[in-house]
């Protein structure tokens, strides 16, 4: 067997544990507390896992089928993420159907609009969040602080369950290791972007110490598959920003694969797996708030220097070549900073506005070509 | 309904229909108008040149707004001067900045901190967000064009045009200070008013907090009324808003060189409350009488008078009451701009294309009733405790901050409360909000009301309404008709 051979029978081998792994999380949702839905970036797992529910990153989108099955609900222009969560619900789509609880922020109007719509239809409890965009006043910390202190007591008062000091502690310090363990096999799946996604994604959804056990399990399996890549070395470094990617959105990162080194650094990337909540013996939300205040720059701040300052920090720490900036169609806090964007970086972007759709796979792929073509001919 | 509508005056055979005036008719109509009345309508302002300007229309046509020639218009003078106060706000910002006055811009709070600006006495204010319109009254894209440069496409509104604006220098001197409210907001605007910043001009962002909706599930936040507007809240979102407005309080009287103290903040709300004030009288008569005493548009340029002023809060109050003398005048007199059979509709969006509104008023519809986005800036602002902290209150009661059932509920309010037979929603095109809000207002209004809706999206054109929007405005009409004769009262 050739070396190229052996690597993808590697990664379909860990992609197929991947998938059984997630499964049987899935299954064992309703088995853990209530189930609590999380839309936004901002709402801590820790948060919601300590108030005895089991938490989910909503992360599950980017099949056209449920795009196209939230029509009923969701006019033709709104963010195809936004519709597959409520084409997922429609659907009987897990974890979407499993949820009891919905807590969703006001990251943008349209996640904000689209938890209402989940839960007035779905009749789930909505428990919004504000996440205020602005951030030069301290208020807008204590802010974001005070409505954490807020979700805790009302989901407290749904599960009987209060998120004490040590019951945050415990779930922060699991999702830590939960955090760290994802983020060590990511620094060896550069080259293998789906595998990478598919393991972040398991961050949303899984318990995390079940999780730790997980990538304790394929470690070995996933080292034996970086060992085995000859030519990362050469390989230029893509890093991609942008609108949020689902699970099964992975068009752009398949047409990456094989020809680059990728790092995924929107809300659904690096950042949800990079986060770490310090604790030095203070008020666990305030401490809780803080990490996430701090560590998720979100292009939707105002003003949004502090998303431009972490691009350029994933520049210098990765080296990276060139950017691919994705945006959601629809989505205009990321489609209407593009051209900002590619001012602001001196890098070669290319920026793609993308769909779910079923001819995306082709035009992504081609643009991506063109884009490492030039990428490698400035290299030469 | 008022009184006069209601005591039968329809059926007595007092109804007076007054003919619109085309652009030129306008014209001569404002020549006629007597030289005293004239010499009220100025601009003044400490260092400021006297600024006449009542003027005739086509000279605001001419200067940019080419749809006026294509517009009717009130043929009263206070009617007139309306028109021509809102369309020379241009000139008088410009005059401002010559005369060394402060110029802040405000954007998406929509009526609530130019209370706090009109508190300086050498400072004019003005919204970006105005802009909004201008494509459709300039029939070119100019400003769309400048916008999508730097990237701002057609998947955003109309507001975009702010953007060119700026980046033109062509509608407004550059602001000393834009003061933009970010948060829980449309994501268009929010896009735009960070391009804004990023593009050097100087810009301070404040919070508009997402306001919670009290729901059986929710039993941790403690809930408050707004003082009028009737608008539940999380109090936790007032006290961080208050904060929000020291911070702007504190900017705006650093560019200024003059701090804001309390009773000039007291005075600026009292004036803004007698122009809201104004506004509620002017459009409880124009949607509550029949035969409706003033037409939709111009009914809609009183209504966004609340929101700024036009840039000159005196005039701006001077102009209302005038127009209010009027529309009373005609309540008694029987008279109306538009037949007492009209169709009788609430809009629940404003119209991108003021000429669609004629248009329906044409086609024997009116506009009895509104929720254009900006319904918390009529509402009273309390006069009693700290004023900055009422201001902050005031914000709460915005339509946009919270769930979609708020407005929709809004909507549906003003169908009961003004007895319409439908609700218009003129979608705006490329609004990340609509596709949202026409669903749940539909739903909302068909389910409590029972009264159908028409949505449709309003595409900018420079040739005029699009056949598709005139024929699906023309069947609306034809079913507000069978409905009319299914219940015996046509
Ligand atoms: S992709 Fe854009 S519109 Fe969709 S949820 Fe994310 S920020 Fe909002
Ligand atoms: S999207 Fe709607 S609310 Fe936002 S600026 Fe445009 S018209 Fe106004």
């Amino acid at each position: 067997m050739g070396a190229d051979e052996k690597h993808s029978e590697l990664t379909a081998e860990l992609r197929e544990e991947i998938g059984r792994f997630r499964q049987s999380q899935v299954q064992s949702l309703q088995a853990q507390g209530k189930v609590v839905g999380c839309l936004g970036s901002m709402v801590p797992l820790e948060l919601v896992r300590a108030c005895g529910c089991r938490a989910v990153r909503l992360l599950e989108a980017g099949s056209a089928q449920d795009f196209e099955a939230a029509a009923e609900l969701m006019g033709a222009d709104t963010c195809p993420f936004c519709r597959c969560q409520i084409g997922r619900r429609l659907g009987g789509r897990s974890p979407q159907a499993e949820l009891q609880v919905l807590v969703a922020a006001n990251h943008c109007d349209q996640s904000r609009r689209s938890g209402q719509v989940f839960g007035q239809h779905f009749n789930v409890p909505l428990l919004p969040i504000m996440v205020p965009a602005t951030w030069e006043d301290q208020s807008s910390l204590e802010m974001y602080v005070s409505e954490l202190r807020w979700l805790g007591e009302e989901l407290a008062q749904i599960t009987g369950t209060f998120p004490s000091q040590s019951r945050l502690e415990e779930s922060i310090t699991a999702y830590g290791a939960a955090r760290r363990a994802v983020g060590g096999l990511l620094e060896q799946l550069g080259n293998t972007p789906v595998l990478a996604h598919e393991l972040v994604c398991l961050l949303g959804v899984a318990d995390p110490v079940s999780l730790v056990g997980f990538v304790a399990q394929v470690r070995g399996q996933v080292a034996r598959l970086a060992s085995g890549e000859s030519v990362a070395g050469d390989r230029p470094t893509v890093l991609v920003v942008g609108s949020i990617m689902g699970d099964e959105d992975i068009s752009l990162l398949k047409a990456l694969e094989g020809r680059c080194r990728v790092v995924q650094a929107t809300c659904s990337g690096r950042m949800f797996v990079d986060l770490q909540v310090e604790l030095k013996g203070g008020d666990a939300i305030e401490g809780l708030g803080r990490a996430y205040w701090e560590q998720l720059p979100s292009v939707r701040s105002r003003p949004n220097s502090p998303f431009y300052h972490y691009v350029n920090e994933m520049i210098q720490r990765y080296k990276v070549d060139a950017i691919v900036y994705r945006s959601l169609k629809f989505c205009d806090l990321w489609s209407l900073e593009a051209v900002r964007f590619k001012q602001e970086i001196s890098l070669p972007v290319l920026a793609l506005d993308c769909t779910y759709g079923p001819g995306q796979a082709s035009l992504v792929d081609g643009r991506v070509q063109a884009l490492l073509e030039m990428v490698e001919e400035a290299r030469r | 309904m008022t009184d006069r509508a209601r005591r039968g005056d329809l059926e007595s055979g007092r109804e007076e229909e007054l003919a619109l005036l085309s652009c030129e008719q306008a014209d001569a109509a404002v020549a006629e108008v007597d030289a005293e009345y004239r010499k009220q309508c100025v601009y003044r302002a400490e260092g400021v040149e006297p600024l006449e300007y009542f003027q005739a229309l086509s000279s605001y046509a001419e200067a940019g707004d080419h749809l006026l020639t294509r517009l009717r218009f009130d043929p009263s003078p206070a009617g007139l001067r309306l028109w021509s106060f809102v369309f020379s706000e241009r000139k008088r910002l410009f005059a401002a900045r010559q005369g060394g006055l402060k110029i802040f811009a405000v954007m998406k709070d929509l009526g609530t901190m130019p209370v706090l600006t009109y508190a300086l006495a050498k400072a004019v204010t003005f919204y970006a967000d105005e802009l909004w319109w201008s494509p459709c009254l300039m029939e070119d894209t100019r400003l769309l064009d400048a916008a999508e440069a730097m990237g701002c496409h057609d998947q955003c509104c109309y507001v975009r045009a702010a953007l060119g604006a700026y980046e033109l220098h062509s509608h407004f001197p550059e602001p000393d200070l834009s003061i933009a409210a970010v948060g829980s907001c449309c994501d268009d605007f929010s896009a735009i008013m960070q391009l804004i910043a990023g593009r050097g001009h100087k810009t301070i962002f404040w919070e508009l907090p997402l306001r919670k909706d009290r729901a059986a599930h929710i039993s941790r936040e403690q809930f408050a009324k707004t003082f009028d507007g009737e608008s539940w809240y999380q109090r936790r979102a007032l006290d961080f808003l208050v904060r929000q407005f020291e911070r702007v309080k504190l900017a705006v009287e650093q560019v200024a060189g003059e701090q804001i103290r309390e009773e000039m903040l007291r005075e600026s709300i009292r004036r803004a409350n007698k122009v809201r004030k104004l506004v509620r009288q002017i459009r409880d008569l124009a949607y509550g009488t029949v035969p409706a005493p003033l037409a939709g548009l111009e009914t809609m340029l009183c209504e966004f008078l609340a929101i700024h002023y036009c840039s000159d809060p005196i005039q701006c109050a001077a102009v209302l009451e005038d127009v209010l003398k009027v529309v009373r005048q005609r309540v008694e007199l029987g008279q109306g701009v538009l037949g007492g059979g009209a169709y009788r509709t609430v809009w629940a969006m404003p119209c991108t294309d003021p000429s669609i509104v004629q248009l329906w008023e044409k086609m024997g519809g009116c506009v009895t009733g509104t929720e254009y986005l900006i319904s918390h800036s009529r509402y009273r602002i309390r006069t009693d405790g700290a004023p900055l902290r009422a201001l902050a209150e005031a914000v709460l009661n915005d339509p946009c901050i919270g769930t979609t059932a708020f407005r929709a509920q809004r909507v549906v309010e003003e169908v009961r409360k003004y007895q319409a037979e439908g609700v218009i929603i003129p979608s705006i095109f490329g609004a990340s909000h609509c596709s949202y809000e026409i669903r749940e207002i539909s739903s909302a209004v068909h389910r409590q009301c029972g009264v159908p809706v028409l949505s449709f999206e309003v595409p900018f054109s420079s040739k005029g309404v699009s056949d598709q929007v005139m024929g699906r405005l023309q069947a609306f009409a034809e079913l507000l008709e069978q409905r009319r004769k299914k219940a015996g009262t046509n």
